[in-house]
C-alpha cells in the first residue's frame, strides 16, 4: 500500500481560472445548497478541483458531505447555485448566460475567455468547465452530447434498465447518440462495440441475459461496459464498489484501473480510503469544500 | 431509435398496457358498432323505400285515378322519369293452406295488384323474389340447395309474370306472410315441416310448407263503385313466388297479384257507365260511355342523377297537363284536381319521412353520446401512463445520465401512447367488423343459445373452479383471488346462458318493432375511420401529459428514487 502524501494546498480562487483552461474537467468555486422542507441546507461552498487528461481522481468524504453531489454536477446531471438562482450577485441568470457565451465578464463586462472569475473586478460564480468550456455556455443539446459523448456514470446500485438484456444495456448509449436516418447504417457497428466491451469486461457470455438474471459484481461490470460504450474522455464513479463484497470489489477497481491504464480519466466518489488509494490524486471534500489534495503515487 | 426500443419493451414486459390496448379496443369497437348499426338502419329505411315505390308516388286512394295509362305515358314522356308502373292497393283476407285439416289460417294483408313487368322496373321487385336457382352468394345451408332447380327456375318465371305455367294469375307472398317460414341465422328462410303421422322418408316438397306449392284465396271487399252495396270477392290464388324486401312490415302483410285481377276485385276495372233514369226498348238502363279502369297509386323512378324531389315537380307540372287535357275534353271520367281533389304527388322521402327523420335525430344523439367514450380512452391512456412514469422514475434519471433529452423521454412516452391508440384502434375495428358482420347470427344465437354454449360455459367453469383449488394450495393469495374471480365470472356466465335457454332465448332487435327482418351488418367506413382516429388522438392527449412530466423529471432525484 503506497503511503498518502500531502500533496501542494490549492491556489487561491482568484487563480483558479488557468487551471480550468488547462484540464479536462474543473469544478471552480460550486455552491449548492438543497432545500429540505423550510431548511436550506448547503451541500457545496465553493469546491473547486482540477482533473488533468489521463488522471484518476479520488474524492472522499463522509456521507453526505457532498461527494455524489459534486459528481452529479460534473456530469451535468445538476446544476450549480449560480446556474439554477435566478440571479447571482445580482445579476439575472439570463445575463450571465449570454454573457459567458460571448466571453465577457458578466459584471464589467471585461473579456474573460472561458473562466470563472474575472481578473478585472474579481467576480466570480460557480461553474463546470469541459476542456475549458463552461457547461452553462452550453446549449441543451450540447449538453445532452456531453453526456452521451464525454461522460460516463457507474453508479453505487448499477442502474440498469430491467427490460433490457446485457447487450441492448450497453448498446443504449450509442442508440441514444445515434441519428434516426443513421439507425440502420450503424446500428451493426454498435452492437458489434457493445459485444467488445461486454467482453473486455468479461460478459461476453451474458449477452442476451437480463439484469435481475446477474450477480451484484456481474452488474456493475455491465454498468461499466454501458459507461464505456461511447469511449467517454471521463469516467464519473459514484461508490461502484460500495454495493459489493470485497472481493467483487477489488475485481471492479482492477477493470476500472484497466481502463485507467489505457488512458481514460477517472473520478470516483467513495468513501472507503482503502478504495481511494487505487487513484493517483485522492482529494477530501469537507464542509462543502475541497480542503486537503493527496497525491498517493507520489 | 432507443425511444422504439424502449416504448416496445415497456409495452410488451408488463400486462397493463396490454389491458389498455383491450380498453381503448373496447370503447372504438363499442363507437363504431353503435354508429354502424344506426347508419345501417337509416340507409336500409332509405333504401327500402326507393326499392319499394320508386322514387315518386302519385296517389289516389279508393278511388283510384282513371285513364292512368295517359298518366303514364305523359310521365314516362318526361327526360327525368325512367319508368312509371300503376298499382292497385287495398285490404283482404288470405286464406292460407295451413294447418292440416279443414280449419285453416286467416290472415289479414295488403294487396298490391301490378303490372309485373313495369314494376319490375320501377323497383327492385324481381331482385326480391326468395325462391330462385341458389347461386354462389347463398350459404351452404340455404334451404334453396334442397330444392330442385328447375322447380325453383319455375317459381322465379312464375314470379316476374305472377302467372303460372297454365297462364293463371298467381299471387306473391311476402315470406313472413306464412308463419311456416323460418328465418335461420344466416338470414335464409326455411319452410317448417308439419308433424304428421306416418311421414314419408326422405320427405318430399309437399311434406313441406313450402308456399309455392300451395294456393291461397284472397278476399277483398271492394270500396269503389259509389254508394252501392258490394259483396266481397274472392279469388283462389296459386302461390308463384315469396317476396323478401327486408322490411318486415311489408313483408309479413303485403301480397302481390296482377293488376287485372286485383282491378276487378275492387270493381276498378274498365265498365260501362250507365244511366239508371234512361232505359232503352228492353226496360234496361242506357250505357252512356266507359268507365275506365284506374289505379289507386302510379309509382315513379328517376333516371340516374336526378333528384326525387326535382321529379316530382315534374310528375305534378305533368298531372297538371294530364288532368286539365282530359277535363278540356270533356271527358266523361276526368281525373281528379291535384289541389282540393284528393291526389297527393309525394316524393319517397316524404312518403318515409315520418321513420326517416326520427332515426336521424337518434343516430346523431348516439354518435354523440358514445362520443364521450374517447375521453374514457384518454383518462385511461392518462392512468395508465401516470401509474408507469411512476414507476420508471428511476430508468429515466439514468436514460438522462446517458444523454438523452428531455423532448427524447417524453417521445417514449408518446409513442406508447401511440402505440396503444393505434393497436386499441386496430383491434377495435377488427372486433368491430366481427361482430357488425356477425351480428345477425350473434343475436339469433341470443334467441336461442346453442346447447354446445352451456357445455363450453359449465366446462370452463368447472376447469377454473379446480384450477382455483390446486393454485391455491399454495398458499399464495393473489392466484386464489383471480381464480375465484375468473370462476365466478364463468358460473354466471354459465346460469345466463341456462337461463336464456329456459326463457327461450331473447330477442333484442324485434322485427315487428324494427320494421326490418335484419339487423343492418355493414360496417360504417367513414363512422370507423373518425373512430380510430379519435381514439388514437385521445390516447396521445392522455399520453402528452405523463409524458411531460417524465420530461420534467429531475435526473439527480430520479436515480435516487427507490
Amino acid at each position: 500500500m503506497s503511503e498518502i502524501r500531502v500533496a501542494q494546498p490549492p491556489a487561491p480562487a482568484a487563480t483558479d481560472t488557468e487551471p480550468a483552461t488547462r484540464s479536462l474537467l474543473s469544478a471552480v468555486e460550486l455552491y449548492k445548497t438543497y432545500r429540505l422542507g423550510r431548511v436550506d441546507v448547503p451541500v457545496l461552498k465553493g469546491a473547486t478541483l482540477h482533473v488533468k487528461p489521463g488522471e484518476w481522481v479520488a474524492v472522499l468524504g463522509a456521507s453526505g458531505s457532498g461527494k455524489s453531489t459534486l459528481l452529479h454536477l460534473f456530469g451535468d446531471l445538476d446544476q450549480p447555485d449560480s446556474a439554477t438562482r435566478k440571479s447571482e450577485h445580482g445579476i439575472p441568470i439570463s445575463k450571465r448566460t449570454r454573457s459567458m457565451r460571448r466571453g465577457m465578464c458578466p459584471k464589467c463586462n471585461y473579456p474573460i475567455g472561458v473562466s470563472a472569475v474575472c481578473t478585472e473586478c474579481g467576480y466570480s460564480f460557480g461553474e463546470v468547465f469541459f476542456e475549458g468550456k463552461p457547461l452553462s455556455s452550453m446549449s441543451r443539446r450540447q449538453r445532452d452530447r456531453y453526456r452521451n459523448k464525454s461522460v460516463g456514470f457507474v453508479f453505487q446500485f448499477y442502474h440498469l434498465l430491467p427490460e433490457l438484456t446485457v447487450l441492448e444495456n450497453t448498446v443504449l448509449p450509442g442508440l441514444v447518440g445515434l441519428h434516426r436516418w443513421r439507425y440502420y447504417r450503424q446500428i451493426g457497428q454498435l452492437r458489434a462495440r457493445a459485444r467488445s466491451v461486454l467482453e473486455s469486461c468479461g460478459l461476453g457470455h451474458r449477452l442476451n441475459h437480463r439484469p435481475r438474471e446477474l450477480s451484484g459484481g456481474e452488474r456493475q461490470r455491465v454498468a461499466i461496459a454501458r459507461a464505456l460504450m461511447n469511449q467517454p474522455k471521463v469516467l464519473l464513479a459514484d461508490e461502484p464498489t460500495g454495493n459489493l463484497d470485497e472481493t467483487t470489489g477489488e475485481e471492479i477497481l482492477d477493470l476500472v484501473a484497466k481502463q485507467h491504464r489505457d488512458g481514460l480519466t477517472i473520478v470516483m466518489v467513495t468513501h472507503d480510503p482503502a478504495i481511494a488509494r487505487r487513484a493517483d490524486r485522492l482529494v477530501r471534500l469537507h464542509d462543502g469544500r475541497i480542503q486537503d489534495i493527496q497525491d498517493t503515487h507520489g | 431509435m432507443y425511444h422504439a426500443l424502449l416504448s416496445n419493451r415497456y409495452l410488451t414486459s408488463r400486462v397493463i398496457p396490454m389491458v389498455a390496448v383491450g380498453a381503448v379496443a373496447l370503447c372504438v369497437a363499442l363507437v363504431i358498432i353503435v354508429v354502424s348499426v344506426m347508419t345501417g338502419f337509416l340507409n336500409m329505411v332509405r333504401s327500402s323505400g326507393r326499392t319499394l315505390m320508386g322514387d315518386v308516388i302519385v296517389a289516389y286512394p279508393v278511388n283510384g285515378i282513371p285513364h292512368y295509362q295517359r298518366l303514364i305515358a305523359r310521365i314516362e314522356a318526361l327526360p327525368e322519369a325512367a319508368a312509371a308502373s300503376p298499382v292497385v292497393d287495398g285490404w283482404g283476407l288470405l286464406r292460407m293452406p295451413y294447418p292440416v285439416g279443414t280449419r285453416k289460417d286467416t290472415k289479414s294483408v295488403q294487396f298490391w295488384a301490378i303490372e309485373p313487368a313495369s314494376f319490375a322496373r320501377v323497383t327492385g321487385y324481381d331482385d326480391t323474389l326468395y325462391w330462385r336457382p341458389p347461386s354462389g352468394e347463398m350459404s351452404e345451408a340455404d334451404y334453396r340447395h334442397k330444392l330442385p332447380p328447375q322447380r325453383l327456375a319455375q317459381a322465379l318465371q312464375e314470379g316476374r309474370t305472377l302467372r303460372d305455367a297454365d297462364g293463371k294469375p298467381g299471387i306473391a307472398l311476402g315470406v313472413h306472410v306464412s308463419i311456416a317460414n323460418e328465418r335461420q341465422s344466416d338470414g335464409s328462410i326455411r319452410p317448417i315441416r308439419p308433424s304428421r303421422p306416418n311421414q314419408p322418408s326422405p320427405p318430399t316438397l309437399s311434406d313441406f310448407w313450402w308456399m309455392p306449392h300451395y294456393q291461397v284465396t284472397l278476399t277483398a271487399q271492394p270500396t269503389a263503385g259509389g254508394t252501392m252495396v258490394t259483396q266481397p270477392k274472392s279469388v283462389i290464388f296459386p302461390v308463384v313466388n315469396e317476396f323478401f324486401s327486408g322490411v318486415y312490415l311489408i313483408d309479413e302483410s303485403r301480397v302481390m297479384i296482377p293488376l287485372d285481377v286485383g282491378q276487378e276485385m275492387l270493381h276498378l276495372n274498365e265498365g260501362k257507365r250507365i244511366d239508371e233514369e234512361q232505359l232503352d226498348e228492353l226496360g234496361m238502363p242506357t250505357v252512356i260511355g266507359i268507365d275506365p279502369a284506374r289505379a289507386t297509386m302510379v309509382l315513379v323512378r328517376a333516371v340516374e342523377g336526378v333528384a326525387p324531389a326535382d321529379l316530382r315537380l315534374k310528375v305534378e307540372a305533368a298531372y297538371d297537363v294530364f288532368q286539365q287535357e282530359l277535363f278540356d275534353k270533356g271527358t266523361l271520367v276526368p281525373p281528379p284536381l291535384r289541389f282540393g281533389g284528393g291526389v297527393s304527388i309525394k316524393t319517397w322521402e316524404q312518403q318515409q319521412a315520418k321513420f326517416i327523420q326520427p332515426i336521424e335525430k337518434e343516430r346523431e344523439l348516439m354518435r354523440t353520446l358514445f362520443s364521450l367514450v374517447y375521453l374514457v380512452c384518454a383518462g385511461l391512456v392518462l392512468s395508465i401512463f401516470w401509474a408507469i412514469v411512476y414507476e420508471k422514475t428511476r430508468d429515466i434519471g439514468i436514460l438522462r445520465s446517458i444523454g438523452a433529452s428531455r423532448l427524447g423521454i417524453s417521445w417514449i412516452f408518446l409513442r406508447y401512447g401511440l402505440v396503444i391508440g393505434v393497436g386499441g384502434a386496430v383491434f377495435g375495428l377488427g372486433l368491430a367488423y366481427l361482430i357488425v358482420r356477425n351480428i345477425n347470427a350473434i343475436h339469433g344465437a341470443m334467441g336461442d343459445p346453442p346447447i354446445g354454449l352451456i357445455y363450453i360455459t359449465g366446462g370452463l367453469a368447472l376447469a377454473s373452479l379446480l384450477i382455483t383449488i390446486v393454485r391455491s394450495l399454495g398458499g399464495r393469495l393473489l392466484p386464489m383471488v383471480l381464480g375465484v374471480l375468473v370462476t365466478v365470472t364463468l358460473v354466471l356466465a354459465f346460469v345466463g346462458v341456462v337461463m336464456l335457454k329456459r326463457a327461450g332465448g331473447v330477442v333484442i332487435w324485434d322485427p315487428s318493432v324494427y320494421y326490418f327482418s335484419e339487423i343492418p351488418n355493414e360496417l360504417d367506413r367513414q363512422a370507423a375511420v373518425i373512430t380510430m382516429i379519435g381514439a388514437v388522438l385521445f390516447s396521445l392527449i392522455g399520453a402528452f401529459l405523463p409524458a411531460a412530466k417524465a420530461a420534467d423529471v429531475d435526473p439527480v432525484k430520479a436515480l435516487r428514487y427507490e
